[in-house]
């Protein structure tokens, strides 16, 4: 890189920082005031309430149903669509233009924005909320998958090939079992992704611990969230958990 | 006359000369043809000419006096059912059995649902047990294939091409990455089917003293043009260096 190349990249980032400061009001002086916030954990949320630990404990179990129903539907459609947007596999690239468009655009949009809109047409609950991580889910597995089978050993693919299989056998043999680790690794941290979303999409409507703990929040029933803040900690907890120890296994 | 090859030439795209020009020869039923050459020589691109893993651009291919080069679909498939092959890496799928890789090569006979639900016939199964057992590997036909040695891994891909019940088997440096006392194995398998079921063998190969060893026949390509054709007894040094120049 030349010397003014270097020199004017460093004074936009410095620009963009300082800029990014100003503008989030960000002030070093306000972190004294951290202590406020732990005066409010201390004596707003605890005692913590646990006559509510049973139906968060309920709730939450709906958010992890919610992440996994969302993104087993997201998997069942990205993985024929992702055949459809490699290049190597795609049949024509009228349909790997098309599938790889609509990959990213259904990637693009955030599953709260699928949320403001699929929770108020089609009701309130769980159901909306799993089609907003089912459709933005398709996007992200769907370019990932396709990238995996873009990358995969051609050796296999020609050995299948070679005694006269068909294309679709050439995919079930010669791809698939090179890539099902890689996929299972991606769709388990898909789900640990897909539960933050369901916690959130909970606040919006979607259902699970995410709504029970905006409605105690509106209503400044602070013992109550401490509750369930720690049931969401103990579930993000145990499927990062999982999650580690199944991708581990598989690969 | 089991394969006729005529003025085949390939021309890639990306290249100036062309990898294969001008290449006759015909090959009778129950040769073990041993194909000589410099690395880049042309030797993968005729191999994979001759069951059409690469188009060839000009030159016709007959197999059994049928003109093949040009066949699509459904008969191409046929075709290749029809020729084994087998390469330098083996290419197994190492996630799956040594008895699943060798299925592999019944899927040209095996209806859609039967691969789709890896539900295999017991005809095909048994077929499949049966060449594991020729090339002795029935001991750890339920291993995963990543599992085996170089030459346990050979020897199932040899299976996989036995069960397509092929008329040739082509082999791409089958024992490069062998170690030589395997490779003699791995040569010496291929001289028994080559004998006893009389399926021809078409094998590149670049040491020249497996060649006149195993082959009754010897074809030498240089620059993409065949440039010795005839039995190991006539390769003198001087054609050698033309092979190798």
């Amino acid at each position: 890189m030349k010397k003014g190349m270097k020199w004017s990249l460093t004074l936009l980032s410095a620009i963009l920082i300082i800029w990014s400061g100003y503008s989030t009001e960000f002030d070093f002086r306000k972190l004294l005031d951290l202590g406020n916030s732990v005066e409010f954990v201390r004596y707003k949320m605890f005692p913590m309430d646990w006559s509510v630990f049973q139906t968060a404990l309920k709730l939450a179990w709906i958010t992890l149903q919610i992440a996994i129903m969302g993104t087993f539907i997201a998997i069942l459609i990205a993985l024929p669509l992702s055949f459809l947007a490699a290049f190597n596999t795609s049949p024509s690239p009228f349909f790997y233009n098309g599938t790889r468009w609509l990959l990213n655009f259904f990637r693009s949009v955030p599953e709260i924005v699928l949320g403001l809109i699929l929770v108020p047409s089609l009701g309130l609950g769980p159901f909306p909320a799993v089609m907003a991580i089912a459709i933005h889910n398709i996007g992200v597995l769907g370019k990932l998958i396709s990238e995996l089978i873009e990358a995969a050993d051609e050796g296999p693919q020609e050995a299948v090939k070679s005694v006269g299989a068909t294309r679709l056998f050439i995919i079930l043999y010669g791809i698939l079992p090179q890539i099902i680790p890689n996929i299972l690794s991606h769709y388990f941290y898909r789900l640990e992704v897909g539960v933050r979303a369901s916690l959130i999409l909970g606040f919006i409507g979607g259902g699970g611990i995410g709504n029970m703990l905006f409605i105690d929040f509106k209503v400044f029933n602070y013992q109550a969230v401490a509750t369930e803040v720690f049931v969401i900690m103990l579930l993000v907890l145990i499927v990062d958990y999982m999650g580690t120890l199944v991708r581990k296994k598989v690969i | 006359m089991l394969l006729q090859v005529d003025r085949l030439k390939k021309q890639y795209a990306k290249s100036a000369t062309p990898a294969l020009e001008d290449i006759s020869f015909s090959v009778e039923k129950g040769e073990f043809i041993a194909i000589l050459g410099l690395s880049g020589a042309g030797k993968s691109t005729l191999i994979r000419c001759l069951n059409l893993l690469i188009t060839p651009t000009q030159g016709t291919i007959r197999w059994q006096g049928e003109d093949v080069s040009k066949i699509k679909g459904r008969a191409l498939n046929h075709y290749r059912r029809s020729v084994g092959m087998i390469f330098q890496t083996f290419n197994l799928l190492g996630r799956l059995s040594a008895l699943t890789n060798v299925l592999v090569g019944r899927l040209g006979y095996m209806p859609l649902w039967r691969a789709l639900l890896f539900w295999y016939d017991k005809r095909d199964i048994q077929v499949a047990e049966e060449a594991l057992e020729r090339v002795s590997l029935t001991h750890v036909k339920n291993q995963r294939a990543d599992e085996l040695s170089g030459g346990q891994r050979q020897r199932v891909a040899i299976a996989r091409a036995l069960v397509q019940k092929p008329s040739l088997i082509l082999g791409d440096e089958p024992v490069a990455s062998l170690d030589p006392l395997t490779s003699r194995s791995i040569m010496d398998l291929l001289q028994m089917i080559n004998q006893k079921d009389q399926i021809t063998m078409m094998i590149n190969l670049h040491d020249v003293e497996l060649a006149k060893e195993y082959a009754t026949r010897v074809i030498g390509i240089s620059k993409g043009k065949v440039v010795f054709d005839g039995p190991p007894e006539q390769l003198t040094q001087v054609e050698l260096e033309r092979i190798y120049s």
